[in-house]
């Protein structure tokens, strides 16, 4: 109810902007089973881990329909920073060809919300994506985003927690979660890469979590809280 | 609006897998954009398989159990290998059931996906209709062993052998038999079977007339007992039993000569019940024309029953022959009950396909009599009346009379063994190009009932001759050559021009026939007795007269379009249409389209080979 009223009231904020056109949309239900709901797997790239310095330098997403992952529907937007990329050029294997594709921010963000559309958001350690994003958000559009958020590295905490690890020595990075599930190991290190690992780790986790059984968004939400 | 890019990490896992690794980089780019991915848990209900839309499911990681319908397993897949192929390249409906063995990650790519990559990348192609082949090869295979109508001797009999040496005595073998609890025993000399002692001899052969104890086995055996070869099929050997009037068959292993056990009538009761024998006995019950016609009736049901349980062509040859066999037999017992015995000795042949056991429906009859020399020009009163009755028997029962009159009941047809000699000497040494092309199906003879050694003595004569003979072979070469298989330049099917069946493919004329045809002239060259084409090429290859692998290619060949062959009869039999060689190439599926012209192309070559070989000099 308190999330109906929220997302009127941004959607009045933010009017004539893609967000508001966004927040037009339903929030997935959360008492559906998960496999009838949509995800979109996400993931940026950033020049530093500090929200307040740093800038997205990538948007890269993938959807997740039907249990599947969409290959034909993934994307990748290379940004127009304000600075050099400089050092994370090495780091992350952005080069100044693929530089001259990129797009402003404001675009590719716009892209991103018409994709996340009645989707569920699925990130690995969303706290660090969500704090560049609603960044962004506010400068944009004058709001943060409203999404149901599914994070891949707190319910990996939950699993382990509920199988009797207490989670301080775990290893949480995202191939290092992939690897108890024997999912295959990505060399590549690109924001589309991590999403598509991201989206490949969730359906995993879910059908482990799920077995045979209704597995709801509220449960994911909650173990992912 | 959304921008597709692929994924590196897709895309090199897809390049360094057979077939994708054939594609270009635009194809390959294609294929890692078009892919979606799933996960599957080992134990999971989910179905994997999408029976609405079909797939190509490529496993990434994991490992899955594809099985049929009723269970088989039919493959296991593990990473870098596919399924859900055959449903996209057939247009089949999706039959089978996939199981996780392992936890693991799916590619899938969508069928207009994977119809683009076939249309645009031959190896990829062909890669795939291989790997059905192999997978319909597999099926095949497992679904005839347990199959009755195919039931081998082997399947039936309990291996394991009683023997004694043939200096022993009667009482050495009553003993012997005793311990052994069996009901027959084999007499040797050394490794060689000389004859067989049964429970009912020692009663009719030895007590009944009061023959001592000391006896020896030699004095009571049957000599030189009929046998049979492990690989035979079971109503072969009951038809021999039957006609025999025996009750225990010593079994040979198919190679070697050897002594691998003996088939009983008690081994046959078990193994019966399957359509053939039940069929050919109620052919040995009947006492007139009139009935054997009644039974006839039932051949397009055993036909069909046989095309629906996926026989292989050899083997539904080889019943459909036995049938006409057992009529023509039962028509000539009949004969000789009404005329009473032949005054000389005789031998009934068949000709072209009934010789060749590969007889795939009822056709028109092809036969003749093989006369003693030693008959008088009075004794054809009797033969011109037995000759009569048989045919015309065979006319009712639906094996037509044949327009080219080759059969007993024409004056020609029915001669002395002088004659019918002097007649293949003239054939074999004066060759006449179309004379030849009437009397090939002479070249393909078989005894059907009567006096072995008449018609061995004939067809030693025919094998001798033809042997080496360039000249003969060369025009049985032409002769072969006329029928191409109805292939264009550019690999696309020719079609029939004219005549009833317009736009067509004739899979007998242009498919069989010619296979049929390069064996006999094989055979013939090196004087060959076999008259069946698919012994005829294993020979030949055994012979290293052909090679093994052209052999293998050309039986293979042989073996897909007869079963073309008859799936199309069967289709025509279940509509209730009378039966022909007619396909629609429109009608067949992609898969069949490409395999039938891989088929072709091998008979192609090998008539190239027969050119070269028999021709060279000639014409």
């Amino acid at each position: 109810m308190l999330a109906a009223i929220k997302q009127k009231w941004y959607r009045r904020e933010s009017q004539h902007t893609p967000m508001c056109e966004y927040l037009k949309y339903r929030l997935p239900d959360r008492n559906s089973d998960y496999r009838n709901i949509e995800f979109l797997a996400a993931d940026l790239e950033l020049t530093s881990l500090d929200a307040q310095s740093g800038e997205i330098v990538c948007v890269a997403y993938v959807p997740v329909i039907g249990g599947k992952v969409v290959m034909s529907q993934a994307s990748r937007l290379m940004v127009k920073t304000s600075a050099s990329v400089g050092d994370s050029a090495t780091i992350h294997g952005i080069h100044d060809r693929e530089l001259e594709q990129a797009v402003t921010l404001e675009y590719a963000l716009e892209r991103f919300l018409e994709s996340l559309r009645g989707r569920v958001l699925l990130l690995h350690h969303a706290p660090l994506d969500m704090q560049f994003l609603n960044i962004a958000f506010k400068q944009l559009y004058a709001v943060p985003l409203i999404a149901r958020i599914v994070d891949t590295l707190k319910l990996e905490i939950s699993r382990l927690y509920a199988r009797g690890h207490q989670g301080e020595s775990a290893k949480l990075r995202l191939y290092q979660c992939r690897e108890r599930y024997h999912l295959p190991v990505y060399k590549a290190h690109d924001a589309l890469s991590d999403a598509v690992a991201t989206a490949e780790l969730f359906l995993a986790q879910a059908e482990h979590i799920a077995g045979d059984q209704v597995l709801s968004l509220k449960t994911l939400l909650k173990k992912s809280g | 609006m959304t921008i597709s890019v692929e994924v590196q990490e897709i895309k090199d896992y897809l390049a360094a897998c057979v077939p994708f690794d054939q594609l270009p980089e635009n194809l390959l780019a294609k294929a890692a954009k078009s892919i979606q991915i799933s996960y599957y848990r080992k134990g999971s209900q989910a179905s994997v398989l999408n029976y609405q839309k079909p797939q190509l499911y490529i496993v990434r990681t994991g490992a899955f159990e594809v099985r049929s319908e009723e269970g088989d397993l039919v493959d296991r897949v593990a990473e870098g290998g596919y399924f859900g192929y055959p449903s996209l390249l057939t247009g089949d409906a999706i039959s089978n059931r996939v199981a996780v063995i392992e936890d693991g990650l799916l590619y899938q790519i969508d069928e207009e996906t994977f119809s683009y990559l076939r249309s645009h990348n031959r190896p990829f192609e062909r890669f795939f209709h291989q790997a059905h082949a192999k997978r319909l090869k597999q099926a095949v295979l497992t679904r005839n062993q347990d199959h009755q109508l195919a039931r081998r001797v082997r399947d039936v009999i309990t291996p394991g052998v009683v023997t004694i040496d043939k200096s022993a005595n009667v009482a050495d073998a009553a003993r012997m038999m005793t311990e052994q609890r069996v009901s027959s025993i084999l007499v040797m000399d050394q490794e060689e079977l000389i004859g067989i002692i049964t429970d009912r001899d020692m009663r009719s052969r030895v007590l009944a007339q009061g023959k001592g104890s000391d006896t020896p086995v030699t004095a009571i055996m049957t000599p030189n007992p009929i046998t049979v070869s492990v690989q035979d099929f079971v109503f072969e050997a009951t038809m021999l039993m039957t006609e025999h009037n025996i009750h225990y068959l010593p079994v040979v292993a198919d190679s070697t000569d050897r002594i691998f056990g003996v088939l009983s009538t008690t081994d046959l009761v078990k193994a019966q019940k399957s359509d053939p024998v039940y069929l050919i006995s109620e052919i040995s019950r009947q006492e007139d024309i009139s009935g054997l016609k009644e039974v006839s009736r039932d051949i397009p049901m055993l036909l069909r029953n046989l095309i629906e349980a996926d026989a292989k062509a050899d083997e539904i040859g080889r019943i459909i022959t036995s049938v006409s066999d057992a009529f023509t037999k039962q028509l000539i017992l009949q004969a000789q009950e009404k005329l009473g015995k032949a005054p000389v000795p005789f031998a009934w042949l068949a000709f072209g396909s009934q010789g060749r056991q590969d007889q795939t429906a009822i056709s028109d009859q092809d036969n003749a009599l093989l006369i003693d020399d030693s008959a008088k020009p009075e004794h054809d009163q009797y033969f011109s009346e037995f000759a009569d009755y048989v045919c015309t028997g065979l006319d009712a029962c639906g094996y037509v009379f044949c327009p080219g009159e080759i059969m007993a009941k024409t004056p020609r047809w029915r001669q002395s063994l002088r004659v019918w000699k002097d007649r293949f000497q003239s054939w074999i040494n004066e060759p006449d190009s179309k004379a030849l092309m009437h009397t090939s199906i002479f070249f393909d003879m078989r005894r059907v009932y009567g006096e072995q050694s008449l018609f061995d003595r004939l067809h030693k004569v025919v094998c001798d001759c033809a042997k080496g003979n360039d000249i003969f072979l060369a025009y049985l070469t032409q002769n072969a050559l006329k029928t191409t298989p109805p292939l264009g330049f550019f690999k696309t099917f020719v079609l029939e021009r004219d005549g009833d069946h317009i736009n067509t493919l004739d899979l007998k004329h242009r498919g069989v026939v010619p296979i049929i045809d390069l064996a006999r002239v094989y055979a013939l060259s090196v004087g060959m007795e076999r008259v069946n084409t698919i012994e005829r090429l294993q020979a030949l290859a055994e012979d290293r007269v052909i090679t093994r692998k052209d052999a293998r290619n050309l039986l293979d060949a042989y073996e897909f379009i007869s079963h073309q062959r008859l799936l199309h009869q069967g289709n025509k039999l279940a509509r209730s249409e009378k039966p022909d060689n007619y396909l629609i190439p429109d009608e067949m599926s992609d898969l069949v389209r490409h395999q039938l012209k891989d088929a072709f192309e091998v008979v192609n070559q090998a008539q190239s080979a027969l050119r070269l070989k028999f021709t060279r000099g000639f014409m």
